[in-house]
């Protein structure tokens, strides 16, 4: 793991676009992984985390 | 302890996890990156300054996928806003970025934004407690209860005055119709603002999609966790272009992030959009005091800091190397005082060290305390839910 860090670190210096793109890549794909991990969790322990009724539907919307 | 491959220093893995955990609480639940808190908080624990920045915006890239992941199953996302801000979100940071371009040249960039950044930061802390305090009025004096207060005099206004301009979006989560050019106006005024202020933008762009554009204060939150997604996309691949961002800094911050921002974000289902902005009012007051230390650290730092960067240079370090040796006591004690003779550089520079600490330990406090309220609001929130359901099937159960 620490050699692809290593490896991503000094292509900072030799191509700085490569650089920029792994890291907007490296980070979506985590992102996208927890958010999923994290969706699947809840849904084992069967909490819904769906759409609900909000307040300013149940209000119709106050207006001041 | 890990290795940092591009600052080529050795640091603590836990404080990156544990602001990153922080940052994720605070910036699910308000829908801001949180650059504000995370920059004094990595400097702090010894984080290499000049990746701090970059770095942040790297973390937040993923923490907003996450946060805008479970506020989009809660429906608190306007993809129809979100898209149609960004156009008017990026022209704005543009002009935003050449004002303090202008303003660099002329030599009044620091202080003028500051200055700036704090009468925004006092306004809306005193405007959203205000707009709290009303709606307690409103409830004791009708004695119904006041989840959220959707609209303004002013979004109404402008909504009346752009009505007639073509094209007309609507967004589906709120049943609300508004033209394509009120959007991209209120997108470009807040990226300008954010772009001159130097920030990542969610703490002024949640409080005018509230105020000026009248969404509930949960799709404000959702949707512009959205926009940070983009606007963190383009902060990490331009400090990224420019050497700035410590990769695995920023996924151990991410994972942090990631657990954190679960909390921030489901907690909104169980707080009104009322109380959001009455703890958005108190963060704002917490960002205020974080800018003045650095405001008054900044007043002495320019003491020494011409004088000392000639030192420096004379001496053989390349201008690279300055930030770091400006962080160190003994190096600084040594040229200030027995090299340059210049015993008031160095209380000086020990006033803008003491200051600098202050705002970090300040904004940790701060971030603890906000993460601390929002983790009970949450715990309340769950056994609240858990209680009615557990009535619900009791209530089944007796009538059958």
């Amino acid at each position: 793991m620490m050699e692809f860090f290593t490896w991503a670190s000094n292509l900072s210096k030799t191509s700085p676009v490569a650089y920029g793109l792994i890291n907007l890549l490296v980070m979506a794909v985590i992102g996208v992984a927890l958010a999923a991990a994290a969706d699947l969790f809840f849904k084992a322990l069967k909490v819904d985390l769906g759409s609900y009724k909000k307040e300013y539907e149940e209000e119709a919307g106050t207006h001041h | 302890m890990i290795h940092l491959p591009a600052s080529g220093i050795d640091m603590a893995w836990w404080p990156l996890l544990l602001i990153g955990f922080t940052v994720g609480v605070v910036g699910g639940y308000f829908g801001i990156g949180g650059a504000w808190l995370v920059t004094p908080a990595l400097n702090i624990f010894g984080f290499p300054m000049i990746y701090a920045v970059g770095t942040d915006m790297t973390h937040i890239v993923g923490k907003s996928i996450v946060a805008t992941f479970r506020h989009w199953k809660f429906g608190h996302v306007s993809a129809v806003i979100a898209f149609t801000m960004l156009l008017g979100t990026f022209s704005g940071v543009e002009i935003g970025a050449q004002v303090v371009y202008y303003l660099t040249q002329k030599g009044l960039a620091g202080t003028t934004i500051r200055i700036v950044y704090m009468c925004i930061l006092a306004f809306l802390c005193f405007y959203m407690f205000y707009d709290y305090l009303r709606a307690r009025r409103i409830e004791i004096t009708t004695g119904k209860k006041v989840g959220d207060v959707v609209g303004t005099s002013v979004s109404r206004w402008l909504h009346e005055a752009t009505a007639t301009l073509p094209p007309i979006l609507r967004c589906r989560n709120t049943g609300m119709v508004m033209s394509f050019w009120f959007i991209v106006f209120i997108a470009l005024f807040t990226g300008f603002v954010a772009g001159f202020l130097g920030i990542g933008g969610g703490l002024v762009r949640v409080p005018a999609m509230v105020y000026l554009m009248g969404l509930p204060t949960k799709v404000a939150v959702g949707t512009d966790l959205f926009e940070v997604m983009f606007s963190g996309a383009y902060g990490c691949f331009t400090y990224s272009l420019k050497g700035g961002v410590e990769l695995v800094a920023a996924v151990i911050m991410l994972l942090g992030a990631a657990v954190g921002a679960q909390f921030g974000t489901i907690c909104t289902k169980y707080v009104h959009g009322i109380f959001i902005r009455l703890l958005f009012s108190i963060t704002c007051a917490f960002a205020f005091v974080a800018v003045l230390l650095k405001q008054l650290a900044r007043g002495y730092e320019r003491v020494y800091e011409k004088g000392i960067e000639a030192v420096l240079l004379k001496a053989g370090y390349t201008k690279a190397q300055l930030t770091g040796l400006m962080l160190k006591q003994d190096v600084m004690q040594h040229y200030m005082v027995e090299v340059a003779k210049r015993p008031d550089w160095f209380e000086a520079w020990k006033m803008a060290a003491a200051y600098t600490k202050a705002g970090g330990v300040f904004v940790l406090t701060a971030a603890s305390l906000l993460t601390g309220v929002i983790l009970f609001q949450l715990v309340r929130g769950v056994i609240q839910e858990r209680r009615a359901k557990l009535a619900l099937e009791a209530q089944a159960r007796a009538t059958r």
